[in-house]
């Protein structure tokens, strides 16, 4: 009996130890309890976080949001602790973090979520690029839409927004949903060169209008012929070489300025070249005539991209008959008067080719112009010391050969 | 005469002075030309020829997955991830100091309101807050066709800060939050557009202490053994402080270690430099080095004892992204190498808590810990602390305790009973002790090589009883000690250069028969 007794006093001794060994471990922040019950808060509304307490402690609450932190103090009232968040951080959306501390120590600590005020107006930013495609379907421009609410915060995920895209007489209009805090959506090109207007539009809002523009696509094959005033081979006139009107595989003409580059194989195999822009698909470039008789192949290319036919064109010579005189011992050499296809005097311009010999020797090639149907050279006696010398005069292909000129050796 | 004199130093002058207002003008003109063509180059208005030396590198891991839109270029994502980190590093140094430098570069003009608002509040109320990131996980979800806007995920950035009103800190935490971010390519600089604060993901503390399979019961195992460390501190004779220099012989040190060895020894400590070894870019070379002697000491049969940090004092938070970088370079390299007893991460950094602040050293010093054990799970983690007292610090965080001992010999017993009650039952190394046996003019001719043998014949004594662990300070006497060690006064400076075990000409001393027991 008495053993008993002693048994259940050591056990109540033993439960009272154990009560209070609880209160003792019970951490001191429990004095600290969260009224506020709202977990989020709309961006923009004034937020408080009240606690009830019975320490007359004041503890600071440390807030941390996305774009920075601040340290608050509490407006007390009896055992009521009131933090006023302020609207810098009220204003921005997304979770905020808060701490009560008290001398170094964490009391409390836990997050509230702040979301985008949906109900203010909506506001769009809205970027395109690139700005400029291709015709055809496989280039792109791509549109991003990034709708917030007044405060700038972007507006939370499935949000729609509505894409409008004209082209020519086609308005089409598209619903996509927020994700990752934007809208994207491909802008695809046409087959039609041209421009697109985009927009879009959320909640009432709309935003301006942005383009993109359609460029021709690369050049196809194309065709090409020539003009020009006649078909001697005079080193004079200008022959005229054009292409068709370049377009790309969907009919459009490629774009203004596109180099187009001919090339000229003359009968001597040399490569000749003329270049020019096009401007309303056509390129129109100028050569001018050979002064012999030739044929020439034409092709012309744009660049990497697109080439032509082959065109050929011949050129007549100039049938001439022409004298060469000498004076002035010999001297001077005087050719002319040329005369071109209709007797008439050759345009100034022509090139005389006068080739000397000495004893069957090659010595020298002396070239000169026309002017007013003549042409002058002179063999001074300086340079030309030999007794005898034998030319050929070549005028437009044609050529006359003079035989053996003596020259008295200088005296002095 | 004299008039005519005159007159030509009159003339004289007066060219002189014709000529210098020329050179003037001319020069200022020049100058104001030279003015206004500075800034004009498209290099500048890009910000493509901007060099800038690293001072932020918090862990970056990129999630592998393809993004949205268009798809992006490694040089892309570099620059993105670059821009990124100076962001966080603008805030950070932003709010620290409470001024805006250098947020326009990174934060658009409606992004940056945020910031300036926010930073007028925090310096109308005197809160200044340092803080640094550890480490960001994002993760690339859009890329556009033009490639000037981006949309990334950065889930579970690590956060330190450290909070201070009136330039009283009140207090510092880490947290980990998730952010989704829009960047713009404006001008060259990927600019933060919007920033939002989103819920974590659920996330596994990997930085969870688990005790480490080497440590059983107040023991330290090697190879599941129980392993009493008897070791010294060594520096090669030549090259004190500055073991992997231009003069790192190796030879000389795997000698060193066989003498070492064959004395009875089983274990060494080596220091590594934070600067000598290239700070945040750690160079190969010195890696190299240490791997040969860490093979050496595999070789011979030593354990060894790395301490990191020499040499390293800054400890602000700013800076802390660095010496992590550092830390993991070196010790993800040596994760599986068996010489490798403990890497103790710095030699007495108690001695830094007067000058930089008690907290900001020990936060330090416990998120590295954290930060080697992500990098090397594998071995164990030490602080050398100087005394005893300071040894208390941290006893949680490190796999075992180490600490200095300089003290009086009689009182050493009592303190080792005080430091074994507070250290939660964890191994305890004795990692620096010793005595120098400088008798001379600058103490008074207080010691001597006979008092020198006595003491280590006593501590050895003491080690025996109780089988504990021990590191002698040090193999050799040194003929210079660099001044950032012991300074520039010669009582202190000369006394450091006698501690040895062997002279300065490599004769053994008489404390040298009780280098071990």
């Amino acid at each position: 009996m008495r053993k008993t007794s002693y048994i259940s006093f050591f056990i109540i001794i033993a439960i009272v130890i154990s009560a209070f060994s609880i209160k003792m471990v019970t951490p001191k922040n429990d004095s600290f309890i969260l009224n506020t019950t709202s977990k989020t808060f709309i961006a923009g509304t004034e937020i408080i976080l009240t606690f009830s307490t019975k320490n007359k402690t004041t503890p600071f609450l440390f807030i941390k949001n996305s774009y920075g932190s601040n340290l608050l103090k509490p407006e007390q009232i009896d055992t009521k602790l009131a933090y006023r968040i302020p609207s810098v951080f009220t204003k921005k959306a997304g979770v905020l973090n808060w701490t009560l501390i008290n001398e170094g120590e964490n009391l409390l600590k836990n997050k509230i979520e702040i979301l985008p005020n949906t109900t203010s107006k909506t506001l769009l930013e809205s970027y395109l690029g690139p700005r400029s495609v291709l015709a055809g379907n496989k280039d792109y421009s791509m549109l991003v839409v990034i709708p917030t609410d007044m405060f700038d915060n972007p507006l939370p995920e499935n949000t729609s927004v509505k894409i409008n895209e004209q082209f020519l007489n086609n308005i089409n209009s598209k619903e996509e949903k927020t994700k990752n805090l934007i809208v994207w959506n491909n802008i695809m090109a046409k087959e039609k060169a041209g421009s697109i207007l985009v927009s879009s539009s959320s909640n009432t809002t709309n935003s301006n209008e942005l383009t993109t523009v359609i460029y021709p696509s690369n050049a196809t094959n194309f065709t090409i012929n020539f003009k020009r005033n006649h078909h001697f081979a005079d080193g004079n006139q200008i022959t005229y070489l054009s292409t068709s009107k370049i377009e790309d595989e969907f009919k459009n003409i490629i774009s203004d300025g596109t180099i187009v580059e001919f090339n000229i194989t003359t009968s001597k195999n040399t490569i000749l070249k003329t270049r020019a822009t096009t401007i309303n698909g056509i390129a129109k470039a100028k050569i001018l005539h050979p002064d012999e008789k030739d044929t020439w192949k034409v092709k012309a290319f744009v660049n990497g991209l697109a080439e032509s036919n082959v065109i050929s064109i011949n050129y007549e010579p100039i049938i001439t008959n022409f004298d060469v005189n000498f004076s002035k011992n010999n001297r001077e050499i005087t050719v002319g008067p040329i005369q071109s296809f209709m007797n008439q005097l050759i345009p100034d311009g022509a090139l005389v080719k006068l080739k000397i010999f000495n004893n069957n020797n090659l010595i020298e090639t002396k070239t000169s112009t026309s002017f007013k149907g003549f042409v002058s050279f002179n063999i001074s006696a300086e340079f030309y010391t030999e007794n005898s010398y034998s030319f050929i005069v070549e005028v437009l292909g044609n050529s006359k050969t003079i035989d053996t000129k003596y020259y008295a050796t200088q005296t002095k | 005469m004299q008039h005519k004199l005159n007159k030509n130093i009159y003339r004289g002058i007066l060219i002189l002075s014709f000529i210098a207002i020329n050179v003037l003008i001319i020069y200022s003109v020049s100058f104001v030309l030279a003015y206004l063509k500075t800034g004009a180059d498209r290099a500048n208005m890009l910000h493509i020829d901007i060099k800038s030396e690293t001072v932020y590198a918090p862990k970056i891991n990129w999630a592998n997955s393809e993004n949205i839109g268009r798809k992006i270029s490694k040089q892309e994502l570099k620059s993105i991830e670059d821009n990124y980190l100076k962001s966080w590093y603008i805030k950070n140094t932003a709010f620290k100091n409470n001024s805006p430098y250098g947020i326009e570069d990174f934060y658009t003009d409606s992004a940056r309101v945020h910031i300036f608002n926010n930073l007028k509040l925090n310096k109308k109320q005197q809160i200044s807050i340092e803080a640094t990131t550890i480490s960001h996980s994002p993760k690339l979800e859009f890329y556009s066709e033009d490639g000037k806007l981006a949309v990334l995920t950065d889930k579970n950035v690590v956060e330190f800060q450290k909070i201070y009103k009136n330039n009283k800190l009140l207090f510092s935490s880490t947290d980990t939050s998730s952010y989704k971010v829009v960047l713009l390519l404006e001008d060259g600089f990927w600019r933060i557009r919007h920033k939002v604060k989103i819920e974590n993901e659920y996330y596994k503390d990997s930085t969870k202490t688990i005790q480490p399979k080497q440590i059983k019961d107040s023991e330290i195992l090697v190879e599941g053994k129980p392993f009493t460390i008897k070791g010294i501190n060594y520096y090669p004779k030549e090259t004190p402080w500055d073991m992997f220099g231009e003069n790192y012989n190796l030879q000389t040190i795997e000698q060193d270690f066989k003498l070492i060895k064959n004395s009875g020894l089983n274990s060494i400590r080596i220091f590594i430099q934070y600067e000598d070894f290239g700070k945040e870019k750690v160079q190969l070379e010195k890696l190299e080095k240490l791997r040969e002697v860490l093979n050496t000491a595999e070789n011979i049969g030593l354990k060894v004892v790395v301490t990191l940090f020499d040499f390293y004092g800054d400890y602000s938070v700013l800076n802390w992204t660095l010496t992590h970088r550092h830390a993991e370079q070196i010790v993800s390299t040596f994760i599986n190498h068996n010489a490798i007893l403990a890497w103790d991460i710095k030699n007495e950094p108690d001695l830094d808590f007067e000058s930089r602040n008690k907290e900001t050293v020990l936060a330090w010093l416990s998120q590295m810990i954290k930060e080697i054990k992500k990098f090397d799970p594998n071995h164990l983690v030490t602080i050398g602390w100087s005394s005893p007292e300071a040894a208390n610090n941290l006893v949680n965080e490190v796999d075992f305790v180490s600490y200095h001992y300089y003290k009086n010999i009689d009182n050493f017993e009592k303190d080792y009973e005080t430091l074994k009650e507070n250290s939660l039952n964890k191994p305890i190394v004795l990692q620096e002790f010793g005595l120098s046996s400088y008798g001379g003019i600058w103490n008074l001719y207080s010691s001597s090589e006979t008092k020198q043998a006595e003491y280590h014949k006593k501590m050895q004594a003491i080690f025996k009883k109780d089988s504990l662990a021990f590191m002698s300070w040090g193999l050799y006497d040194f003929k210079k000690i660099p001044t950032a060690v012991a300074g520039r006064l010669p009582w202190k400076n000369t006394k450091q250069k006698y501690f040895g075990f062997i002279n300065e000409n490599g004769v053994k001393k008489m404390s040298f028969l009780h280098i071990t027991n």
